[in-house]
C-alpha cells in the first residue's frame, strides 16, 4: 500500500538528490553520514515547515521546531524500521514534537488555538467575499480547531495523505482520523462564509 | 457496473471518507464503494460537491513556501558538537548518550533545551578535566601562577545564566574562554553554578572575573558565591 503511493506525495526531489530516495538518505543519516543529512534536510525542509507553520502557528517557533525535529532525525534514524515511508515518519516526528511544544505554550498562558474574539463573536458574513476575504476566513477558520482537527485538515488537503497514512502520522487508530476529519468539517462550515459566497475564487 | 456489493457500504461510512475520495487517496476498493454509493444517495453527492469546492479554497491558504535559514547549518553545529564529545568519551559513552537522548526525546522542550545545554558543557568539559589541554586554550591568567596546574588553584564559584537561545556550541566555546567547569545546575531558573581557577591575587569578593563574565552578552547574569580552596 505504501509503495503504490503516487510519487507527488513525497518530499519534492531536489536537482542533486533525486537519484537517491528518502530511504537510502536516511539509512545514511543513520550511519551518521553529514552529506546525506544536509541532502535530507534540503529535501524536508519545506514541506516540514509548512506542516509545523500550520499546527503552531508561533512563526518564531516554527523554524527552531524544524531544527528539533531534525535533530532528533538524526539521533532516531537507526532506529527506523521502514514500516512507513520516510516522509510520514519524519511528520510523525514533528507532529509528536509540535504537540508538545503547544503544551508548553499553554502552560506559559499563551494558547495560540483560542480562537480570536472576533471569530468566535461573529457568524462569517452572509455576503460574496473577495480571495482575500476568503484566505483570511479559511485560515481563521483552522485556527479555531484544535491541533488534533487541523493537523488532520492539513494532513489531507495540503499534504495529501491518506486516513491509514494520517494514522501512522498522528499515530491513533484510522477510525479515529475519520472522527476528527467528521468533527473538523463540521466545524469550518460553521466557520467558514456559506458555500455560494465562495464564487470569486473558484472564477 | 454489475456485481459490485453496493450495500456494503452505509452512509455514515461514506459520509466520513468523502474528503480522502476528493482528494484522491482512497484505497480502490474504497474508491470503488464510494462511488457506488454515490449514485444513489443524493446527500452524499452534495457534500462532494461541497468539499470539491472547499478543497482548493483550503489549499489557497496554504503557507507559501519558504526559503531556508539558517536551521542547517546550526543544526550541523549541533550534530558535530555531540559528534565530537562522542568521540572524545570512547566507546562506553555510546550507551550512556543514547540512554540520555531517549530520555531528552520524552522531555518537554523547554527542559530539553535546557539538558542539551547542560549535556554540552558536562561532556566538554568533563572532558577538558580528562585530556591535556592545549596550551592556547588555557586561561591566560594562568600562567601568573605557573607552574601550578589547575588543582592547585583556588575556584572562584559563580552562578551564571545564559542568553535565552544561546546555542550550545557558543556555550561551550564561552565557557572555555573563561576557564569555567560546570558544577550544578541547570535550576529551575535555568542558572548554571560554575567554578573558574583563579590566581590567589584575583580571588576575594571584588573579583573581575564576575565583571568579565557580564561583560559577555550571551550571559545575562553572574553573581559570585564565594571561593573554593584548592
Ligand atoms: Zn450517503
Amino acid at each position: 500500500m505504501e509503495s503504490e503511493a503516487p510519487a507527488q506525495r513525497d518530499w519534492p526531489p531536489t536537482e542533486k538528490n533525486d537519484a537517491v530516495s528518502d530511504a537510502e538518505l536516511l539509512i545514511r543519516v543513520g550511519e551518521h553520514d553529514r552529506d546525506a543529512f544536509v541532502a535530507l534536510y534540503t529535501r524536508v525542509y519545506g514541506r516540514l515547515h509548512r506542516f509545523l507553520a500550520k499546527l503552531v502557528r508561533h512563526d518564531d517557533q516554527v523554524e527552531e521546531l524544524v531544527n528539533d525535529v531534525m535533530m532528533t532525525v538524526w539521533q532516531k534514524a537507526p532506529d527506523f524500521q521502514g514500516h512507513s515511508r520516510v516522509a510520514t515518519w519524519i511528520l510523525g516526528i514533528a507532529y509528536k514534537m509540535a504537540l508538545k511544544r503547544l503544551r508548553g505554550n499553554a502552560s506559559r498562558r499563551e494558547d495560540p488555538w483560542a480562537l480570536p474574539p472576533d471569530v468566535a463573536d461573529n457568524a462569517p458574513p452572509d455576503k460574496a467575499v473577495s480571495d482575500t476575504e476568503l484566505r483570511i476566513a479559511v485560515n481563521r477558520a483552522l485556527a479555531g480547531l484544535s491541533v488534533e482537527h487541523r493537523a488532520v485538515v492539513t494532513l489531507t488537503f495540503f499534504h495529501g495523505y491518506s486516513y491509514g497514512e494520517i494514522a501512522t502520522i498522528v499515530q491513533c487508530p484510522p477510525n479515529t482520523v475519520k472522527t476528527r476529519m467528521f468533527h473538523a468539517r463540521e466545524q469550518l462550515r460553521r466557520l467558514l462564509p456559506r458555500a455560494e459566497h465562495w464564487d470569486r475564487l473558484e472564477g | 457496473m454489475s456485481g459490485e456489493p453496493e450495500s456494503s457500504m452505509s452512509h455514515p461510512q461514506c459520509w466520513e471518507l468523502l474528503p480522502w475520495y476528493e482528494a484522491g487517496t482512497l484505497e480502490t476498493a474504497e474508491q470503488v464503494a464510494v462511488e457506488a454509493h454515490l449514485r444513489d444517495c443524493l446527500i452524499c453527492q452534495r457534500e462532494l460537491q461541497y468539499l470539491r469546492r472547499l478543497g482548493p479554497v483550503l489549499r489557497a491558504a496554504d503557507e507559501p513556501d519558504v526559503a531556508m535559514q539558517t536551521g542547517l547549518s546550526e543544526t550541523l553545529a549541533r550534530i558535530d558538537a555531540a559528534q565530537r564529545s562522542r568521540w572524545k568519551r570512547g566507546p562506553w559513552f555510546g550507551g550512556w548518550l543514547r540512554r540520555f537522548a531517549s530520555i531528552f526525546r520524552e522531555t518537554p522542550s523547554a527542559v530539553r533545551i535546557a539538558m542539551a545545554v547542560q549535556l554540552g558543557l558536562v561532556l566538554v568539559l568533563g572532558g577538558l578535566w580528562l585530556l591535556p589541554i592545549d596550551s592556547a586554550h588555557r586561561p591566560a591568567y594562568e600562567t601568573l601562577s605557573a607552574p601550578a596546574s589547575q588543582k592547585d588553584l583556588a575556584r572562584a564559584r559563580l552562578s551564571v545564566a545564559f542568553r535565552e537561545g544561546t546555542m550550545e556550541t557558543a556555550v561551550r566555546d564561552l565557557l572555555l574562554k573563561h576557564g569555567a567547569r560546570v558544577v550544578d545546575g541547570p535550576s529551575a531558573s535555568g542558572r548554571y553554578t560554575v567554578e573558574l581557577p583563579i590566581p590567589p591575587a584575583m580571588a576575594g569578593p571584588g573579583s573581575p572575573i564576575v565583571a568579565r563574565l557580564r561583560s559577555d552578552p550571551r550571559i545575562i547574569h553572574a553573581e559570585s558565591l564565594g571561593t573554593v580552596s584548592p
